[in-house]
């Protein structure tokens, strides 16, 4: 009987030594990128795809691409996680030739820093998502719609762009 | 047939009392054919491992009080008080925790000692109650993607007057070196059942209880104790 215990109880500690908290794991939810979508402006019930859209954002005066030449009608893209704003350079018609037409997003929200758990520390939600276009002489975009303000998963569409 | 033995001794003690030797004699037979040299008292002791731990982890610094009972030939009541200040560097936090604990329970001698030894292979189980205070220092931020530096934030929080509950198993032994002091090495598995988890955090450890587990309810310990029998009286 002793024996049984004593062993069960080594055995766990053995089990036990080695556990699933030291690592975080991809699969653990991580902090939400927005998603949007793109529509027509004329009929705004259809997906509509930009074509060579490039999607760059200036961190530290250094050009990130998140996006380069890629035709699709939705992207996911990261808000920054140290500031209340996150500026976007939305650029359709991207090719190796031609610049294309570039329009400024300027994304706005308050941020809560969530637990997760020992190994992944921290997640944030952010609310209170608002968007600004810089309005300039030809913008591809025609309207931002905000579906979701409170961006806390992927699972829906934030933002809404038509054009 | 106890009684009359004793009685029949001290009459003996009494009226032999110029034979001391004889008498002395005499009393090493009665107690060994009836076993009653089997001391009883309170004893109390420290554990080692912690101090020591504590010497070379600069992340932990611990103490640990034990004291026991013996009831019967079997059982002993048991007590631990002890405190815990324990810091997590984790890869993405810092945080720490400190508090005192305290658990009450009972050993089951399972040895069957010689005569006159008083060897134990024991089991024991304990209640285990923790206060304490838990701290978080700074942490990062998961996000998957590498867009946007991610650095440590400092952000403290402070979480005090916390407490959790456990229950325990022990499986230890104890040897007694010298006349009354004892060395005891002991391993612990312990369940939460009960615990104050603080709001957008989570009790990394738990004084007492030590590391806690993102996925289950267990900990582990282990002890490495010296302590000294003060005898009240033989049986």
């Amino acid at each position: 009987m002793i024996k049984k215990i004593v062993f069960s109880a080594l055995f766990i500690l053995f089990i036990t030594g080695c556990t699933k908290d030291d690592i975080c794991t991809e699969e653990t939810p991580k902090t939400p990128f927005l998603i949007i979508k793109f529509k027509s402006k004329v009929n705004p019930l259809l997906p509509k795809e930009v074509s060579n859209l490039t999607v760059t954002t200036i961190v530290n005066d250094e050009n990130i691409d998140l996006y380069k030449s890629e035709t699709r009608d939705s992207i996911a893209i990261p808000l920054n996680t140290q500031s209340n704003t996150t500026n976007y350079l939305l650029i359709k018609g991207n090719t190796s030739t031609k610049d294309g037409n570039t329009d400024v997003v300027t994304f706005n929200y308050q941020r809560d820093n969530i637990y997760i758990n020992r190994a992944c520390a921290f997640k944030t939600i952010y609310r209170d998502l608002l968007t600004l276009l810089e309005v300039e002489e030809d913008n591809w975009i025609n309207e931002i719609e905000i579906n979701n303000s409170l961006i806390e998963n992927e699972q829906n569409t934030h933002v809404t762009i038509f054009h | 047939m106890n009684k009359i033995l004793t009685s029949l001794f001290f009459i003996k003690v009494l009226l032999l009392s110029c034979y001391c030797g004889f008498a002395q004699e005499i009393e090493r037979t009665i107690n060994d054919t009836i076993t009653k040299n089997n001391k009883y008292g309170l004893r109390v002791g420290a554990d080692l491992a912690r101090p020591v731990i504590s010497l070379f982890d600069e992340n932990f610094s611990g103490f640990e009080f034990m004291v026991d009972y013996r009831l019967t030939h079997r059982f002993y009541i048991a007590v631990e008080y002890g405190f815990d200040q324990d810091n997590q560097t984790e890869s993405n936090l810092t945080a720490s925790t400190k508090g005192s604990y305290f658990k009450i329970g009972g050993d089951f001698n399972a040895y069957n000692n010689w005569v006159g030894m008083n060897n134990a292979i024991y089991v024991g189980l304990r209640y285990g109650f923790s206060t304490f205070d838990q701290n978080l220092e700074e942490y990062t931020i998961y996000t998957g993607d590498s867009t946007f530096p991610g650095t440590m934030l400092i952000d403290p929080s402070r979480y005090k007057g916390l407490t959790a509950h456990w229950a325990e198993f022990i499986f230890g032994i104890k040897t007694e070196i010298l006349t009354n002091l004892f060395l005891s090495i002991n391993l612990q598995l312990k369940n939460k059942f009960s615990e104050d988890v603080p709001e957008n955090f989570n009790n990394l450890y738990l004084p007492g209880f030590n590391k806690t587990n993102d996925y289950s309810d267990f900990g582990v310990g282990f002890g490495y104790g010296v302590s000294y029998l003060i005898p009240i009286y033989k049986k």
